[in-house]
């Protein structure tokens, strides 16, 4: 009995080591040749070198991309989270519909090349200049349904007595908004921006659907791509993935249930 | 006051407070509330005295937090006027209202130190720095939370902030201060002890309170006045005495303290009770033939061993018991009425006679401890 389970443990233990090199492997190769001294397209080790990142921020391609890239999620998530915030609000407190749940979470479901063609051609109905400005409502069209999904967890544990108490005190609406209801939810609020931010940075489909003369930075890689697979861009991944890892632990660790973010219900009625 | 002899049970005295009470603070009138198709309050009305410790007693659903929501701004009132020294608050916001609350989840700003909880109120008021530490710290201390000051909520225990959101609702001086269920949270040996604190605190601040509590023996103790609220309506206004003594229906009879109930119709001098025939009691004022409720509190009976030991103007009726429970200083009879099988309770010191079960005894009265009720 005991050998059979700890012969089955072992297994798990196998299963998961592939599982875990399947997923990370290919990163760790990324890493790993982003720091290659070799020529392009040269796939064995030639030697330590940090030569490519020099070549990335020479190259005023990528940091004009990587500019208009951080311009647009800037603006996206600015958006996304003062929309997303008030739908969270009004959808936690106002509606007891699941069909207008379901309605504002669907933009995250829809496919992106779908999303990309209904936004080309409704652009082109109403005559919409494509450009940065195309992609930040492009963006915010999925943004502001992450950012409300995310404040609206925050929302769920909400005592909204504090609020009653605070206008209790003299403390009009708005100012109760901005000093109680505020920053008890910020967590969730700047865990969503860090969320859309990263998003939007690396969104590739509706960005080149709805770019026009516009290039941004996953539109840039792209384009170089089409070269073959150089040092260069593997330095550019490496970077763009640190970054991103960076702002998800970030969001996870605001986001994370804590004892002090709400007050627990001090007691039910008996 | 009627010359009757008083009898107190076990819920104890209710402790007076001094001060000087007479006229009304606060008066509630014809105040209605509608949920959708649900009447939470209906046509109630109450006045309130100035430095008056007052409660509002019920079962849950009883409209009691809602009308305590109605005078903090909370909820409007369908119609109905809410007066506060002469104005009409109906229509006016809570942050204009010289009334605060402290809230059943107590509400503490999560995000705030102790300190600043209670300062918010009074930076809302635009006040000179100084006197707002003055008087923060002045209200900690009174409170016994001064050494908590720096501590966040979620650092305290559940009393400690209960003291916290007491503190932060004086702390405005409010004409009126407004308690939804203020001990339900703490344990029992807890909450008697803030019972008599919020008693003291009552008294020094010198505050009228209205407190909202489904524990009738919490009001009874706390309390100047109570009134006993059901399914939207004010029942009976009244110390806890008077309560006690004189409730003005069954319900009342019932939800304070321990009541027997014998049903019967109103005859001259008695209730006819169906199979033990007429027991004598106070029908002064009824009308013969109206059903009626013949009521008896356990500590005004006696279980008697036999028939002649009751002195002659006693009711008596015979008994079987059916258990005997010793508490102490008490001991609790519980018998079934022979012939109508009505359970009857007595709680006596059971010095003078232990039934033991199974055995048949004599219940007696005297014919003007019972109550007559005819709702």
């Amino acid at each position: 009995m005991s050998e059979s389970r700890a012969g089955t443990a072992g297994w798990l233990k196998v299963h998961m080591g592939l599982l875990f090199g399947f997923l990370y492997l290919p990163l760790v190769v990324l890493v790993v040749l982003s720091f290659n001294d070799a020529r392009r397209s040269v796939v064995s080790w030639q030697g330590f070198s940090t030569r490519w990142y020099g070549e990335v921020f020479d190259d005023p391609q990528i940091l004009r991309a990587l500019g208009t890239t951080f311009v647009i999620a800037a603006l996206a998530t600015l958006l996304s989270v003062v929309l997303g915030t008030l739908l969270a609000l009004g959808l936690e407190r106002h509606t007891r519909s699941s069909v207008l749940d379901g309605a504002v979470y669907f933009p995250i479901l829809v496919p992106d090349i779908v999303t990309g063609i209904a936004l080309l051609s409704f652009y082109s109905l109403i005559h919409f200049t494509l450009g940065t400005g195309s992609i930040v409502i492009a963006h915010s069209v999925w943004g502001i349904a992450f950012a409300a999904a995310i404040i609206r967890t925050r929302l769920r544990g909400f005592d909204r007595s504090i609020e009653e108490a605070s206008l209790d005190l003299g403390v009009k609406e708005i100012p109760t908004f901005l000093r109680i209801t505020l920053p008890v939810i910020m967590p969730g609020i700047v865990s969503a921006a860090l969320v859309v931010f990263t998003l939007s940075v690396d969104e590739f489909v509706i960005a080149y659907f709805t770019a026009g003369q516009t290039v941004t930075f996953p539109i840039q890689i792209y384009s170089m791509i089409r070269f073959g697979i150089t040092p260069e861009i593997n330095a550019v991944a490496t970077l763009l993935l640190a970054f991103s890892m960076l702002l998800i632990v970030a969001a996870l660790y605001l986001n994370r249930p804590r004892p002090d973010g709400m007050p627990e219900l001090a007691g039910g009625r008996t | 006051m009627s010359a009757e002899p008083r009898t107190r049970g076990a819920a104890g005295e209710g402790l007076r407070s001094a001060g000087d009470r007479g006229a009304d603070v606060i008066s509630i009138e014809h105040v209605v509330k509608e949920f959708g198709p649900v009447r939470a309050l209906d046509e109630v009305s109450l006045a309130i005295r100035e430095n008056e410790f007052f409660a509002l007693l019920g079962p849950s659903g009883c409209g009691k937090t809602t009308l305590l929501r109605c005078i903090g701004g909370f909820e409007e009132v369908t119609s109905g006027r809410i007066v506060l020294d002469g104005a009409d608050l109906v229509g006016t916001k809570p942050y204009t209202r010289p009334v605060n609350m402290m809230f059943q989840s107590y509400a503490l700003f999560p995000h705030m130190i102790v300190w600043d909880n209670v300062a918010y109120g009074l930076r809302a008021e635009r006040l000179p720095k100084e006197q707002i530490r003055e008087r923060v710290d002045d209200v900690l201390a009174k409170v016994g939370m001064s050494s908590l000051a720096e501590r966040r909520p979620n650092q305290l225990s559940g009393g400690q902030r209960q003291r916290v959101a007491l503190a932060r609702s004086i702390v405005k001086r409010p004409r009126v201060l407004l308690l939804d269920e203020p001990l339900a949270a703490l344990d029992r040996k807890m909450r008697q002890e803030m019972e008599m604190e919020l008693k003291r605190l009552q008294h020094e601040v010198g505050i009228t309170f209205i407190v909202v509590t489904h524990d009738q023996e919490e009001a009874m103790t706390m309390a100047d006045r109570i009134a006993v609220m059901n399914a939207g309506h004010v029942l009976q206004v009244a110390s806890p005495q008077e309560l006690y003594d004189r409730p003005v229906d069954r319900f009342v009879a019932a939800f304070i303290g321990r009541m027997n109930f014998l049903e019967g119709t109103v005859v001259p001098g008695a209730v006819l009770v169906e199979r033990h025939g007429p027991l004598r009691a106070p029908v002064d004022g009824l009308k013969e033939g109206v059903a009626a409720s013949l009521a008896v509190r356990p500590e005004s009976a006696r279980v008697l061993r036999s028939p002649e030991d009751a002195s002659p103007q006693d009711v008596t009726v015979s008994a079987v018991v059916e258990g005997v429970a010793f508490v102490g200083s008490q001991v609790h009879t519980h018998l079934v009425l022979e012939v109508s099988g009505t359970p009857f309770a007595i709680v006596d010191s059971g010095r003078v006679s232990m039934a033991s079960p199974g055995e048949t005894v004599t219940v007696a009265w005297a014919p003007d401890a019972a109550r007559v009720l005819t709702s």
